[in-house]
């Protein structure tokens, strides 16, 4: 398989305070990357310098073999990356399927004079617009709650509601912050099996950050292991579960030898 | 079917008397709506509380009175030209505060504000001092002219509803939500993809070509104008209308403008207490009514009617909006 992100050598530093650290990390094609690690390990603020958010101090962020340095957060969305957050940041005084509607921004074109005549260019576009909204609404089965406002729905709905947002860029990388946090276990079964989906029917290459153990064992096929910033361990599921580093990270030191 | 209703009954207004101060009254609610519309824009949809509005106001009835007085242009130029210097105005303020966040954007707002008013107060050469413009030519289509309230309350009327139907256009499109998405969250916007810089110079754009627009009627309905017109009381009435118009709503910023433009003329006994009322007004609709009078009427029309199906939302969403009046 060939590469589509790859992280070499990524550094952030805040301050003295090293929160990424010569990170290398590969998503390849159509996988399903797990990225791991106890809190303040620096999972998310490397999911902040792959969607710009944050500038790396050092380092090298390609999408498809195209460095992507420099590119704001609105254009790494236009290339085909997209992200949800784990704090979730739906726009709360917009409709469900307005705030789906707003990631179309950078896949349509009208300009104010096409918007203030209503053309019948701009018009199509909407519609289009609007039908693809409605179809990544239906993929995360929120079809229904179009017309509300976010915050009428329950927290394990909101982060769907985030993942449509993210879809409706039609992007080729999906960063996935955290998406099972607040869920119950029914939710989080619904959410593999969306995640599952996502990575055949819509061939996405998936990188997700996540806390939930078993979500990330079930989902992903290589999962990498972050302390302190860099990468402790990589492997299959199997392979990190029993990796020494990773049990002393999660577990303290001497946890491997009292489980012995 | 409410548009046009609303539409006939603003149409029919002026001929219910012949007396020339209501019918100006009239004028200067649909100029003061212009205005609003504007500030309902960056504020109402981009979330940017700018006082630079009445610099704006002013930059655009300065802009057709010389043009119109001083070079002889005709008063359609001077309509044309309020707009667009405005604009320029407009991204002249927006672009270099673009990194600039909530209150400290207000404040570059004010700054603004202010020297835009210096410049209009000292700038004799240019605006004619603190003495103001007077003389100002009225539109003529032809030989017709219009020369009396009743008119001009006409041709006030077609650019209202001219600019009316641009804010509601802007605001179903992709810019429009944009914008609210700004509002709501810049940093998720800009994730989405949405370009946040361009959004934010059009938006202060937009408000300023309302802003210039209304100047420019303004102008041509007085005849005459003064620095002093143009003060940062202006901002305030306008942040008035539109908050208890209803901030959401291309209708909220209409009925507030008709409703602040009005209310001291029903209240002139009370005129000293005026400034108080209005600031108690403030406050309750803050505290008590955050969506406004057009908030509160939706919200009556939700109770008495309510949707089929209530509660779960509409099964099929094919409405292509949620529920909004429209002026």
């Amino acid at each position: 398989m060939t590469a589509l992100l790859e992280l070499k050598g990524l550094t952030k530093a805040f301050g003295g305070l090293l929160a990424v650290d010569d990170l290398d990390l590969t998503l390849e094609a159509g996988a399903i990357r797990g990225l791991i690690g106890p809190n303040g390990s620096g999972k998310s603020t490397t999911l902040n310098l792959i969607s710009g958010l944050y500038q790396e101090t050092s380092g090298r962020i390609s999408l498809d073999g195209e460095d992507i340095h420099g590119l704001s957060p609105s254009k790494r969305t236009a290339v085909g990356l997209a992200r949800t957050f784990q704090n979730i940041r739906l726009f709360h005084r917009m409709t469900v399927l307005d705030n789906v509607l707003v990631a179309r921004y950078c896949r349509t074109g009208a300009g104010l004079l096409a918007v203030t005549l209503r053309t019948s260019a701009a018009r199509k576009e909407e519609h289009e617009a609007r039908a693809r909204a409605l179809e990544v609404l239906e993929i995360v089965g929120l079809r229904r709650r179009a017309m509300e406002l976010p915050g009428s729905l329950p927290y394990g709905q909101q982060r769907l509601v985030e993942i449509a947002r993210a879809l409706a860029t039609d992007p080729r990388v999906l960063l996935l912050d955290e998406p099972a946090a607040g869920m119950n276990a029914t939710e989080k079964v619904e959410l593999l099996h969306l995640i599952r989906r996502l990575n055949t029917d819509l061939s996405l290459s998936i990188l997700l950050v996540e806390h939930d153990m078993d979500l990330v064992m079930r989902s992903c096929a290589r999962i990498t292991v972050l302390n302190f910033g860099s990468s402790i361990a990589e492997g299959t599921a199997a392979e990190v579960r029993c990796h020494p580093d990773v049990v002393e990270a999660y577990l303290g030191k001497g946890a491997e030898a009292q489980r012995a | 079917m409410a548009p046009w209703l609303v539409l006939i009954g603003a149409a029919i207004l002026p001929l219910l008397t012949n007396d020339r101060y209501f019918q100006t009254i009239l004028n200067m609610v649909l100029i003061n709506a212009v205005l609003t519309l504007g500030f309902y824009v960056i504020f109402g949809m981009t979330g940017i509380f700018s006082v630079a509005q009445a610099a704006f106001w002013g930059v655009g009835a300065y802009t057709s009175a010389i043009l119109t007085v001083d070079l002889g242009l005709p008063v359609w130029a001077g309509f044309l030209f309020a707009p667009l210097i405005a604009v320029a105005a407009g991204v002249l303020l927006g672009a270099p505060t673009l990194r600039l966040k909530t209150h400290y954007l207000t404040m570059a707002t004010i700054g603004f504000a202010e020297v835009a008013r210096q410049l209009m107060i000292n700038w004799d050469s240019l605006t004619h001092g603190p003495t103001g413009i007077s003389g100002i030519p009225v539109p003529h289509i032809g030989s017709f002219a219009f020369d009396d309230p009743r008119s001009y309350y006409y041709l006030s009327l077609v650019i209202t509803v001219a600019v009316v139907v641009f804010v509601l256009h802007l605001r179903r499109s992709r810019l429009g939500r944009g914008m609210e998405a700004i509002r709501d969250d810049p940093l998720a916007a800009e994730a989405m993809g949405v370009n946040l810089p361009g959004l934010k110079i059009l938006a202060f754009a937009i408000s300023a070509a309302c802003a210039g627009l209304a100047g420019a009627m303004y102008s041509h309905l007085v005849l005459y104008i003064s620095p002093d017109l143009f003060h940062l009381e202006v901002a305030v009435q306008v942040l008035a209308m539109l908050l208890i118009g209803g901030r959401s709503s291309v209708a909220g910023a209409v009925v507030g403008a008709a409703v602040i433009t009005a209310l001291p003329e029903v209240l002139r006994s009370i005129k000293d207490w005026w400034a108080i009322v209005y600031a108690l007004a403030i406050l309750a609709f803050l505290a008590l009514l955050p969506e406004g009078l057009t908030g509160l009427a939706r919200q009556t029309w939700a109770r008495r009617f309510p949707p089929r199906g209530a509660g779960g939302g509409p099964e099929e969403p094919v409405a292509p909006a949620p529920a909004e009046g429209t002026a």
